[in-house]
């Protein structure tokens, strides 16, 4: 089973997983910050990428009145009904991690539901902090594989 | 599972799904304006009729209260079945003529006006009691009900006070297909069924989470803590972020 893991000491700041975030769900509009990932700077040269853990017992599923939030058994993302939210918000606050947000201007809960098993935002990370796979890789970052979306000007 | 067919697709759904989740599912388009798929049917709007044939025999029905039943045929669109839905929009846009909600599902079934006249009152409430249903049945805090009979029949809290039940959380005016549930808010309150609420803020940054009652009413029903409900997003994913350096780098700074 495929997780997204993230690694922040590999982090180098270059947003590139907010960008394709929001490219991957653009609804109405593209914008970093309706993105489901966000990055934190903790000091000058260190960043903490935040995205949904996909909690297996996730204080938004137990909170959500009408079962707008449904684990997808293949990618075991929680993932949000539309047809079934009433935007009642209180997912977005039950959450500990703050992983869950109303979005104003597109008018819906959005939340991290891995692109559907391809996250973005693993794929356009140029120094794998995030990565989709069974395992982590540990130490020093690989060479990219052939095939992966490297951003040539922001390999560390 | 059970097997039957939609416009000649055949289609398979759980036994006690009804025929309009069931076409929803496979991507055919039925109009409604009365159902929501966490509450139960209701099958007041109408507008979703379908034709049945089973053993042979058909009949118009509505589809959100219609079990799918194995070797039956569900046709969602004829020539009857859109003389008749355009005959149920009259009906129901003469509530409100000038209903956006309303006046937008009357373009896309091609109804361009209603020829019955009927003043009552003209509130754009259709009676479709979806508002009672996702307080009862979701929220759980069964804050109104119908009241009244014949046209004088509406949607009310009891004896139309400030009910002690409702929340404030706002769900039946989100659900309101006609959107005309009213509320108000402002930096420190929220108004709605003419109950005013103080609004709970962030601990951090001040962001309103909701009222006092609807944050205890889902403390309760799901037994977390009340830590889980005193922060706004934003402030708790900068905590995780720290939280996750802490982890990364230890003591070290930050
Ligand atoms: S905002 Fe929507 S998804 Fe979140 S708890 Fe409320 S109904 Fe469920
Ligand atoms: S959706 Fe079936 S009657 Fe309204």
């Amino acid at each position: 089973m495929k997780r997204l893991f993230i690694t922040p000491d590999r982090c180098i700041g270059c947003r590139a997983c907010e960008l394709a975030c929001s490219f991957a769900h653009a609804v109405a509009l593209t914008s970093p910050a309706l993105s489901r990932i966000r990055v934190y700077p903790v000091a000058s040269d260190r960043f903490v990428p935040v995205a949904c853990l996909q909690c297996e017992e996730a204080a938004c599923v137990k909170v959500c009145p009408t079962q707008a939030l449904v684990r997808n058994p293949e990618t075991l993302a929680i993932e949000v009904d539309h047809t079934r939210c009433v935007k009642c918000m209180m997912c977005t606050v039950a959450c500990p991690f703050g992983n869950i947000h109303l979005d104003l201007r597109v008018d819906q809960i959005v939340k991290c539901d891995v692109c559907g098993g391809d996250p973005a935002c693993a794929r356009f990370c140029p120094s794998l902090a995030l990565e989709w796979a069974e395992r982590p890789t540990v130490g020093p970052v690989p060479k990219p594989e052939p095939g992966r979306v490297v951003l040539p000007f922001l390999v560390p | 599972m059970l097997t039957f067919t939609i416009d000649g697709q055949t289609v398979q759904a759980e036994e006690g799904q009804n025929l309009l989740e069931v076409a929803l599912a496979h991507g055919f388009d039925i109009p409604t304006l009365c159902y929501h798929p966490s509450v139960s049917a209701y099958g007041a709007c109408r507008l979703c009729l379908v034709e049945v044939t089973q053993r042979g025999r058909s009949r118009i029905t509505t589809s959100c209260n219609y079990p799918a039943l194995p070797g039956i045929s569900v046709v969602t669109r004829n020539d009857r079945i859109d003389r008749l839905r355009r005959l149920v929009m009259e009906l129901i846009l003469c509530r409100d003529p000038g209903n956006p909600q309303l006046q937008a599902m009357a373009d896309r079934l091609g109804v361009d006006r209603t020829r019955l006249r009927f003043a009552s009152r003209q509130d754009g409430c259709i009676l479709c009691g979806l508002c009672e249903r996702i307080c009862r049945e979701s929220i759980g805090a069964d804050a109104i009900s119908f009241v009244g009979r014949g046209h004088e029949r509406r949607l009310a809290t009891p004896f139309d006070e400030p009910s002690e039940s409702c929340v404030g959380c706002l769900a039946c005016a989100m659900v309101c297909p006609t959107q005309v549930i009213e509320f108000t808010q402002d930096a420190d309150t929220r108004t709605i069924w003419k109950r005013t609420f103080t609004l709970v803020k962030c601990k951090e940054c001040g962001a309103v989470l909701g009222t006092p009652e609807e944050l205890a009413l889902f403390q309760r029903k799901t037994g977390l803590d009340a830590s889980y409900f005193d922060t706004c997003d934003a402030c708790r994913k900068k905590q995780t972020a720290t939280a996750f350096a802490a982890v990364t780098w230890g003591g070290q700074r930050p």
